[in-house]
């Protein structure tokens, strides 16, 4: 830790002299400035775990991966496995999108009867009923 | 620990973006005049040489010289006059890391022999964490348990976040750096970078000590990284996720 300024700023009243301390860190590196593991306009994976509307917030038992990516005209947010695909101006909005169609299908499904669906309804009925919960 | 920080190897999701891990040891000059010496014990592994550039205010012979496996990517040895470091961006786990460094400290010991002692010794986590704003901040608790004592007049959003912690742990030191960083290319692809290092640095510390140090530097900062990040995103990590 370098404070040798320190004494010197006190002495004189100019804190404007003080450095802050020196950190030192293990081994060079270079992390790239480009963020090394993002590919130049491919998807990021975001992980969320809830969403709120209306003061009800809708929680997720395990956490959703929401592929965010630039489509045209702005962004896409989805989850293939629920079937969501979501669309913003910027990530921000596809996101805020994608947590709003995540509420109406919780909704719709939940209220949903075993009897009353096939197929993919069925698959997304199960899925949402045993991964949701409403507090 | 228990079931929720059930540790695991190699996370499918894992944000690393780059893993380090150095040796510092007294100046010894056989180093930086007989550069040849060590290179040539492992050039068939590491065939670039990456020679630094001058640098203002930086004595050339504190600046590493790099073999890397490849010209980008890949694992790069760092070696200066006091100093000999292993890097890799596409780290899979510890084991192979490890082993790799005991490799390389056995070939470099007995390149210079006259390296007895050590003066740190140290093992670094470069993380890359994409993140979306929610309202215009940074859902840092989303990720991270790190939280500080806010007073009432401060409301909890954190728009942007630059902060660096040296953390003492029993006879090691942990220096946590955490940052909103973003894509240059694209500034809407955000990330909070979570620099983790966790160093041992104290008297009398063996060069033959190295590798049995430095496992247990790569434990203790597994360790910190665990022990910050939410059980949450531990399970996104685990690819339990939807």
């Amino acid at each position: 830790m370098n404070f040798s300024a320190t004494a010197h700023a006190l002495e004189s009243g100019l804190l404007d002299h003080w450095e802050v301390g020196e950190t030192l860190p293990s081994a060079e590196y270079s992390l790239k400035v480009g963020l090394g593991q993002f590919r130049p306009g491919g998807a990021v994976s975001v992980p969320i775990d809830s969403a709120a509307r209306n003061g009800r917030v809708l929680v997720a038992v395990r956490p959703i991966n929401v592929s965010i990516e630039r489509s045209e005209g702005g962004f896409c947010a989805e989850n293939i496995t629920l079937q969501i695909f979501a669309a913003g101006e910027n990530a921000q909005q596809a996101l805020a999108d994608f947590r709003s169609q995540l509420f109406e299908l919780y909704a719709h499904y939940s209220k949903l009867t075993e009897d009353e669906v096939v197929g993919e309804g069925a698959r997304l009925r199960e899925l949402f009923v045993e991964n949701f919960r409403v507090r | 620990m228990g079931s929720t920080t059930r540790r695991v190897d190699q996370y499918p999701n894992a944000p690393l973006t780059e893993v380090a891990c150095e040796i510092r040891f007294p100046g010894e000059i056989a180093v930086e005049s007989c550069r040849d010496r060590f290179w040539d014990r492992i050039r068939d592994a590491y065939p670039t040489i990456k020679v630094p550039q001058a640098k203002a205010g930086s004595a050339p012979a504190l600046q590493h010289y790099r073999y890397s496996t490849a010209p980008s990517g890949g694992r790069n040895v760092a070696v200066a006059i006091n100093s000999l470091a292993l890097s890799e961006e596409r780290y899979t786990t510890h084991k192979p890391f490890l082993a790799e460094f005991k490799r390389l400290h056995s070939v470099f010991s007995k390149c210079y022999p006259k390296i007895e002692k050590l003066n740190r010794i140290g093992w670094r986590y470069m993380n890359l964490i994409p993140y979306v704003r929610e309202e215009g901040n940074v859902p840092l608790a989303r990720f991270i348990k790190l939280t500080l004592p806010m007073p009432a007049s401060l409301p909890g959003q954190i728009r942007n976040v630059q902060l660096s912690l040296e953390v003492p742990i029993s006879k090691g030191l942990a220096i946590i750096k955490l940052a909103t960083v973003h894509d240059t290319r694209d500034t809407q692809r955000e990330a909070l970078l979570l620099d983790l290092d966790f160093s041992f640095e104290r008297p009398n510390m063996r060069m033959s000590e190295a590798p049995s140090l430095m496992a247990e530097a790569h434990k203790r900062n597994r360790q910190v990284f665990e022990d910050l990040i939410t059980d949450q995103y531990r399970s996104y990590l685990r690819g339990e996720a939807i």
